[in-house]
């Protein structure tokens, strides 16, 4: 137990360990744009958690939104906290620091809400590592009345089951409208003095939130899900909120401008929510749906608003698939004109080998001639069926000739293996296409140029129509690595491939029911933390605590789960249909194509109930 | 900081000029960069700007400063300024003086003359080794030629003394104060509490051959 310590008395013990950490700028806050609220005459005080080092955390979108927008508000504020690194925390806790939020430097457990933003399975270690530096019960369970609500939201919400037992609840969907009214529940709770139980019975009532402690679980005795039970105050399905008009919708011109440079370190604007392709691996493909796209009248404003309020000297247009979004190069083109006399430039993060643009890409400075990366996913146009990633050979081959024709001489081309269906003539399609693209540097007069190629381990995903596919054995994905591996050695090709086994614990997560708590939390209280970093990610440790809590991760990683079977996350919604994406599984089978759904419509389930889909004309 | 300044400058719209090329980059250059952990009470960045008109180029760039200083995060606060003629030599080129003044509390306590005796011995040495951690690897220099001076102020402080430290800087490297305290204290065999030293920088200086020590701004 921590002694009782004010913000005051745990700055004068920052200052002391400050020195002796890595980057100290991740830990003091005082950034341009920082809003710092009157922390006795705010009604509601929220921290906004990112579970991972300052410089990711900084670069999200969601905290950038749900910053400005809680602090939009007179009755909330909002405070920032991320995972110290290893260095930082062995000295806080030396100092016996508690985690605390950059704004106030008050610690975590003073909050009346501390939230996650859950972005990638792999962080979840960190999560409740975080919980634990902040001297709060990881258990919900365990806290009490004077504990902090903890809440979490973000796309690994769609199954946060592994995390069940330590969040009280779960936000499904968008934020922009339905965040203001759960801090008004809470704040109207307060001031009566609603027990947390009480809370929790009001904020369920809300569209998208999800409480685990008001469903039960019971399972088969080969493991699966037999059941679900639901208290009666709570939803049988929980369906996710999207916001009423994305084009009203709050967006951030104020941000925080951070001084030790984050990973993205510019303005980003959201330039629409949701993509229509229907890649059959994507899981944000699906969970963000409908389309949205943003008005070109407001992205410029936006962006002008932005530049002014942060000083930044370069914009990014994000989405999914910025590509695709309508009117891409005329907001392109209006936007870089007037900024220019500013040096401001525009840059985009994704592009794609059908929608590409070599105009488009030479428009945009940021992009240097240095390398351009693209994403046929799979080696052979019989797996892109599968996989619904309508891009051709033909597609890669005139879009390669075109960026080599216009000076680019480095190309990175994306890949997963392990896919449904996947086959050593697959990977041969890999090997085959590295060459071919290389051939075309040769004919464009790009003597010296260089293909990286990058395979990542497929990861099935819910919420996807390859929900029910098993993972690849970890011996099956090293044989296809190292198969690989020996056919791309050539000076001319670089190849890049990640550890397999942060991919499978990613798969056991992903997938994972409740039960998987305890494995969690075991793992934490051994040390677990920073598990997506390779330096940190302790495997012999995780398989350690699987050993002796006799919990089998091949049954949630390596099994082909039934389509009849309750999955654990039927109960939570993103609109899509269950039966949509067994149809898109038997399709990916059969090899057949779903067109991109702004043309026709593939019936997913979400338009026009949950939402509707937006596009802009030219 | 070059980072800080150009947003600055830029949420001000001020226009700074961009040096050629294929990535162009603003104009802005800093002396001396403040060791980590220490705080600065006068430091000098030259920053070239766009004019208009050079009617009355103090006043413009008085205003212009004004706009500025809003723009800047708490913390840094513009004192003083000058006007440099076209073709002077960067900020960089002609600081070779630092000077900083520091609270140095002591674990257990050391009677003022015995202090300043322990300075004094400790700067007659002809060669003073010091480590440090280099790219990874380990580094032993003399840091003897850097220390110009170390005296002790009259300030009062409750666990230690205030020292003053004038430290020769340059292209030929230089040394940070918390180096000179970690090598006072081993040599010497005075226990500093080392977490606890609070450094501030006085500022950076021209030192002329006749011993004359002028500002930037002279």
């Amino acid at each position: 137990m921590m002694e009782i310590m004010d913000n005051e008395q745990l700055r004068r013990r920052l200052d002391r360990i400050l020195p002796k950490v890595m980057k100290p700028g991740r830990y003091v806050g005082g950034e341009w744009n920082i809003i710092r609220k009157d922390w006795e005459k705010t009604d509601v005080r929220m921290a906004f958690v990112f579970p991972d080092v300052y410089e990711i955390g900084m670069s999200n979108l969601a905290l950038r939104i749900l910053y400005g927008l809680v602090n939009s508000y007179p009755n909330y504020l909002c405070e920032r906290a991320f995972a110290p690194w290893p260095d930082m925390e062995e000295k806080m806790i030396e100092e016996g620091i508690p985690l605390y939020a950059l704004e106030s430097f008050h610690p975590l457990k003073d909050f009346d809400v501390v939230s996650f933003t859950l972005q990638y399975e792999l962080s979840y270690s960190n999560i409740l590592n975080v919980i634990r530096l902040s001297d709060i019960p990881m258990r919900s369970s365990s806290r009490g009345e004077d504990d902090p609500l903890i809440f979490a939201g973000g796309p690994c919400a769609f199954n946060p089951e592994p995390l069940a037992p330590f969040v009280d609840f779960f936000l499904l969907g968008e934020g922009e409208e339905q965040l203001p009214a759960v801090l008004e529940i809470i704040r109207t709770s307060k001031k009566k003095g609603l027990s947390k139980e009480d809370v929790l019975t009001e904020l369920v009532k809300l569209q998208g939130i999800y409480v685990p402690r008001f469903y039960e679980f019971l399972y088969n005795t080969d493991g699966t899900v037999q059941e679900v039970i639901v208290d009666s105050r709570a939803p049988r399905v929980v369906t996710k909120a999207v916001v009423s008009d994305f084009n009203l919708a709050y967006f951030p011109e104020k941000v925080i401008v951070p001084y030790t440079e984050a990973v993205h370190d510019r303005v980003m604007l959201e330039v629409m929510r949701g993509c229509t392709r229907g890649c059959r691996f994507c899981q944000a493909g699906m969970i963000y749906r409908p389309l949205r796209e943003r008005s070109p009248e407001i992205l410029l404003e936006q962006a002008e608003k932005a530049v002014q309020a942060t000083g930044y000297e370069e914009i990014s247009l994000v989405s999914l698939s910025t590509g695709d979004y309508s009117c891409v190069n005329r907001v392109l083109e209006e936007m870089m004109e007037k900024l220019e006399s500013q040096k401001v430039s525009v840059s985009l993060p994704s592009l794609r080998l059908d929608s590409f643009d070599v105009k488009t890409a030479e428009q945009v400075q940021k992009i240097r001639k240095s390398g351009l990366t693209f994403a046929p996913e799979a080696g052979t146009q019989r797996l892109r069926d599968v996989i619904n990633k309508g891009v051709t050979e033909e597609d890669l081959l005139k879009t390669t000739e075109a960026t080599f024709k216009a000076g680019w001489s480095n190309i990175k081309l994306y890949y997963m293996i392990g896919l449904p269906t996947e086959t050593y003539e697959d990977l041969d399609g890999i090997i085959e296409q590295a060459k071919m693209v290389l051939e075309t540097a040769r004919k464009s007069g790009r003597r010296n140029a260089k293909v990286t190629v990058s395979a990542s381990s497929f990861v099935p995903k819910p919420y996807t129509p390859f929900q029910w596919v098993s993972q690849d054995s970890m011996d099956v994905l090293r044989e296809k690595q190292d198969y690989l591996k020996k056919r791309l050695r050539d000076h001319r090709i670089k190849f890049l491939y990640h550890d397999i086994k942060p991919s499978f614990l990613e798969a056991v997560m992903a997938r994972g029911d409740r039960r998987l708590a305890d494995l969690l939390e075991w793992a934490v209280l051994a040390g677990c933390k920073f598990d997506g970093w390779s330096e940190h990610f302790r495997y012999d440790l995780w398989q350690q605590g699987m050993t002796e809590l006799k919990i089998d991760p091949h049954f949630y990683a390596n099994r082909q789960y039934g389509v009849d079977e309750i999955l654990p996350w039927d109960h939570l919604s993103p609109g899509v249909l269950k039966d949509f994406l067994e149809e898109e599984y038997k399709k990916a089978l059969a090899g057949v194509l779903t067109p991109d759904c702004r043309g026709i419509c593939g019936s997913c389930g979400v338009c026009p109930d949950i939402g509707q889909s937006v596009t802009y004309q030219l | 900081m070059t980072r800080v300044f150009d947003r600055a400058l830029r949420r001000s719209n001020i226009e700074v000029a961009y040096s050629e090329g294929f990535n162009p980059h603003p104009k802005i250059a800093f002396g001396p960069p403040l060791p980590v952990g220490v705080e600065g009470e006068r430091e000098y960045v030259d920053i070239t700007i766009k004019t208009t008109s050079e009617s009355d180029a103090y006043s413009m760039v008085d205003k212009v400063l004004e706009q500025l200083q809003k723009q800047l995060p708490e913390g840094i606060e513009i004192v003083g300024f000058s006007i440099l003629p076209e073709g002077s030599k960067a900020i960089m080129a002609v600081i070779n003086q630092a000077c900083y003044r520091a609270e140095v509390p002591l674990l257990e306590p050391v009677e003022p003359a015995a202090f300043s005796q322990a300075c004094e011995n400790w700067l007659s040495k002809e060669e003073i080794l010091s480590e440090r951690i280099q790219k990874g690897k380990k580094v032993t220099r003399d840091i003897r030629p850097f220390i110009r001076a170390i005296t002790m102020l009259p300030q009062e402080s409750p666990n230690g003394y205030w020292l003053k430290l004038d430290i020769k800087t340059g292209n030929e490297g230089s040394v940070r104060p918390i180096e000179v305290f970690k090598s006072l204290a081993s040599s010497e065999g005075i226990k500093i509490d080392m977490d606890g030293i609070y450094i501030i920088r006085d500022g950076v200086y021209i030192l002329q051959d006749d011993g004359k020590q002028l500002s930037p701004l002279d």
